[in-house]
């Protein structure tokens, strides 16, 4: 097969994507969404509508919906767009969309296979395969240009009316792509082995949901089975469960067990054969992390604390890595100029048990009350030239008491914070240390540590309080085991699509028009 | 160059093809399509492909095209098996009932499928502007399929079986839903195809048009050939002598009685089944009666009669 015919096959596919009605219509709709990157800007602290015409205070917003007060409004800004463009991408384009272009394209094979039509194209000198590919690629050109479009239009919109530039998102385009591939593959085969578009698209939008069910099935085993959390349910059940075998239904308990391991098989067997198409969003997110190197900064070892990236101008000293229960883990200045005496750490200790109220009982201690005690402590000290001042602070919902002193350094006044903050068994303590009048934290305002400290950069509790879905979201990564593996993920359902559009040549190989 | 291909060789070979279609549950009975054809075509043949409903012709150039498969015996094109895509690279087929893809132009198909046969571009955009013209279609060749009438795609699907310069064209029912003008057209573009030195392979039932442009003939009943060869071949004289008079003679019937059989009028003459006495006597009455006779000849069978005795023979004379 020559260049003339791949052309000429793939000028086919673009001309029947372009002709195609519902491809039009999905293409209008998707300028809803653009237009409306372009017509509201999202700013640092609202929406605003119409170049100004409404603000729409993020703060009021929240409240509107039924939330709480925004303690800390940084990050709010990229939250609100990552929400408004998973909303559209992975709800609407990834689920809806999707659907659609099920629907769209799933004549394109029947199609070709009708009276007539199968005549003409396959007594050309061009092998069935390279037809069954082109009609593939066709259903892809349609999701693509769609999807393009989509993407495309939203990244421009935020980026030049928002100044939200964010390329990672661009990722968002290739996953629709993917996604669909999956599925039409399978449309693909079933329209080879049925020639019935009504077949292929009741079929494959099926297995679009019986997917996306199985895989949800299979994770909430995986989570059941390996999480923390329900480790610790399963724990407190142990108990209830000793005293119901004494009451003596152990006949029944086996009947239902059987039947729960032939369901629970069955996921699995299902799970590793079917597309994952539930993944596709996960990746995606993955992608755009790795994209935007935003993946994770450090992570302690029992998954409880995550910073997902340093303070900005810093680095992690190397040396510090994961010892957050001894030294602490520490971030020091990029420029060696700096790298003097500035510093920031963060370090834990179990919360100690102090007698506490009128019956004296032991409670555990309080960051609040240590930071007090750090307080007495450093006005008593010599080397404090700065008296300490003492301040209760609020980031992502974690309440933390801030201790500021100034204290004698071995070249210069040093300014001291520590931030101190109890979370479940732990007290954690946050150390930042600069010179005095030194530029480097105090020129860029408290903007940085902002940053550092907003709920989408550290994540406390992470691996304990984990739901499903953030659960499954932190064990699917790219070097994970192979069951959690992306790279898995990807094989595994492309192996499924590769296995239906060998079906559907083989079959295909084999009729005669 | 196709392998093989040399002046005078064979552009279409096959011996002892047969094809059995599965029907039924799990393919468990059969229909045979073909039951051991054999027909050899050189180059530069208008060949005529005839036979009733169900006689295999479909059949037997769907297998020469790949478009059915598994079948017995051996097929070739250029002398290479159907099986291999390049067979078909100088082979031009417009089939029964076609679809043109409706979401194309005229012109569009025209590129698409010059293009799918591994013509170039610019190669395909000469020749599909003057085939058009010549179809009729280029005024309406940006418009697209689905607006076109039957007739129309008719023109287009013969303008595409000859966009990459073909040598080898495959017509079925190239004339089906085309007007008397449109019909004229094919007839000469088939002609033109033949003197450019083209095979040209038609399967018609109208025979009438196939006996005007075709230069041999194979009759197919039942998956086997009946018969083929030359048009004199298959159109031998009919037993009727034709008589062609100066003027119409109302009782002329009445004037020949007692001399032949199957008296039929014709225009200003007749045709009478006569022996060489019969014909002596036919002359003598007609002269002794003062009527001028300017022509007799011995009429020839129509390819029509020759098809119908020829299926009707094999078939047990119950069905045409």
């Amino acid at each position: 097969m020559n260049l003339t015919i791949i052309r000429a096959l793939l000028e086919d596919a673009r001309q029947q994507v372009l002709d195609n009605r519902v491809f039009r219509l999905l293409v209008i709709l998707t300028m809803v969404p653009i237009l409306m990157t372009f017509v509201v800007a999202f700013r640092e602290d609202a929406l605003v509508v119409l170049w100004g015409f409404e603000p729409i205070y993020y703060a009021d917003l929240i409240q509107s919906f039924g939330g709480g007060s925004i303690g800390d409004p940084s990050g709010i800004r990229e939250q609100f767009i990552q929400t408004f463009q998973s909303l559209i991408v992975n709800f609407f384009a990834g689920s809806l969309g999707v659907i659609f272009c099920i629907a769209a394209t799933a004549f394109f094979m029947p199609r070709v296979l009708e009276k007539g039509a199968a005549d003409t194209l396959f007594s050309k000198p061009v092998s069935r395969f390279a037809i069954l590919f082109s009609r593939y690629i066709a259903g892809l050109l349609f999701i693509a240009g769609i999807g393009g479009v989509l993407v495309l239009g939203m990244f421009f919109g935020f980026g030049l009316r928002s100044g939200y530039w964010d390329a990672g998102f661009l990722w968002g385009a290739v996953t629709l792509v993917y996604l669909f591939g999956l599925m039409h593959a399978f449309s693909i085969c079933v329209a080879v082995l049925t020639r019935s578009s009504t077949a292929a698209i009741l079929l494959t939008v099926v297995l679009f949901f019986i997917a996306g069910r199985v895989h949800w099935g299979w994770e909430t085993i995986q989570y059941i089975q390996h999480s923390e959390m329900a480790v610790l349910m399963r724990e407190s059940r142990q108990g209830a469960t000793d005293d119901a075998e004494k009451l003596g239904s152990a006949d029944e308990e086996d009947e239902q067990e059987g039947f729960l391991a032939l369901m629970l098989g069955s996921v699995k067997v299902l799970h590793y054969t079917l597309p994952k198409t539930r993944d596709a969003r996960i990746i995606t997110d993955k992608l755009r992390r790795a994209l935007t190197n935003d993946d994770f900064e450090w992570k302690s070892a029992d998954g409880e604390l995550v910073i997902q990236s340093a303070p900005r101008g810093f680095l992690i000293d190397t040396e510090s890595r994961g010892e957050l229960e001894a030294d602490g883990v520490r971030w020091i200045p990029m420029s060696p100029k700096d790298a003097k005496e500035a510093e920031l750490c963060i370090r834990r200790y179990p919360r100690p048990q102090v007698e506490r109220g009128i019956s004296k009982s032991l409670r555990p201690q309080t960051g609040r009350a240590l930071a007090k005690e750090l307080k007495q402590e450093l006005e008593e000290q010599p080397t404090t030239v700065v008296q300490p001042t003492l301040k209760n602070l609020s980031y992502g919902g974690v309440r933390m008491t801030r201790v500021a002193w100034g204290a004698q350094g071995d070249h210069s006044v040093l300014s001291h914070q520590r931030l101190i903050f109890h979370f479940d068994q732990w007290i954690y303590e946050i150390d930042i240390v600069m010179s005095e009048g030194d530029t480097m934290l105090a020129a860029r305002g408290a903007q940085p540590l902002q940053e550092f400290l907003s709920p989408q950069n550290m994540t406390l509790g992470s691996e304990r309080h984990l739901g499903q879905d953030e659960w499954y979201r932190q064990q699917f990564g790219w070097t994970s085991p192979w069951r959690y593996n992306i790279f898995f993920s990807l094989a595994s359902s492309l192996a499924f699509a590769s296995l239906m559009l060998t079906i559907a040549w083989l079959r295909l190989s084999r009729i005669d028009f | 160059m196709l392998p093989g291909m040399g002046a005078d060789e064979t552009i279409l070979r096959v011996r002892g093809l047969k094809k059995t279609f599965k029907t039924g549950f799990l393919g468990r009975s059969g229909f045979q399509a073909l039951a051991g054809v054999d027909l050899e075509v050189g180059r530069g043949q208008v060949f005529g492909l005839l036979g009733p409903n169900g006689a295999g012709k479909t059949t037997m150039i769907k297998i020469l095209l790949d478009l059915v498969r598994d079948y017995e015996g051996q097929a070739e094109i250029f002398g290479l098996p159907p099986s291999h895509a390049l067979s078909r690279r100088k082979v031009g087929y417009l089939p029964e009932a076609h679809r043109m893809p409706t979401y194309l132009t005229g012109w569009q198909v025209m590129m698409l499928f010059g293009m799918l046969a591994g013509k170039p571009r610019k190669d395909i955009e000469k020749r599909a502007a003057a085939l058009l013209d010549r179809v009729g279609m280029l005024r309406d060749s940006k418009r697209k399929v689905r607006e076109y009438s039957k007739g129309m795609q008719q023109r287009l699907g013969l303008a595409q079986a000859l966009v990459h310069d073909p040598q080898l064209i495959l017509l079925d029912e190239p004339t089906d839903g085309v007007d008397p003008v449109g019909r004229k057209v094919i007839r000469d573009m088939v002609t033109e195809a033949k003197q450019a030195g083209c095979t040209i392979f038609i399967n018609s039932h109208l025979l009438n048009e196939v006996e005007l442009v075709c230069d041999r003939v194979v009759i197919l009943n039942k998956g086997l050939i009946l018969s083929q060869g030359s048009i004199e071949d298959l159109t031998p004289n009919a037993d009727a002598t034709m008589f062609d008079l100066a003027r119409e003679v109302p009782d002329m019937e009445q004037l020949l009685a007692g001399i032949g059989t199957g008296y039929r009028a014709m225009g200003r003459g007749f045709e009478l089944v006569v022996d060489d006495a019969g014909l002596d006597a036919t002359i003598d009455r007609l002269r002794s009666s003062g009527h001028t006779i300017r022509g007799i000849s011995r009429r020839r069978r129509t390819l029509e009669e020759s098809f119908i005795n020829l299926v009707e023979d094999s078939s047990g004379g119950g069905q045409a």
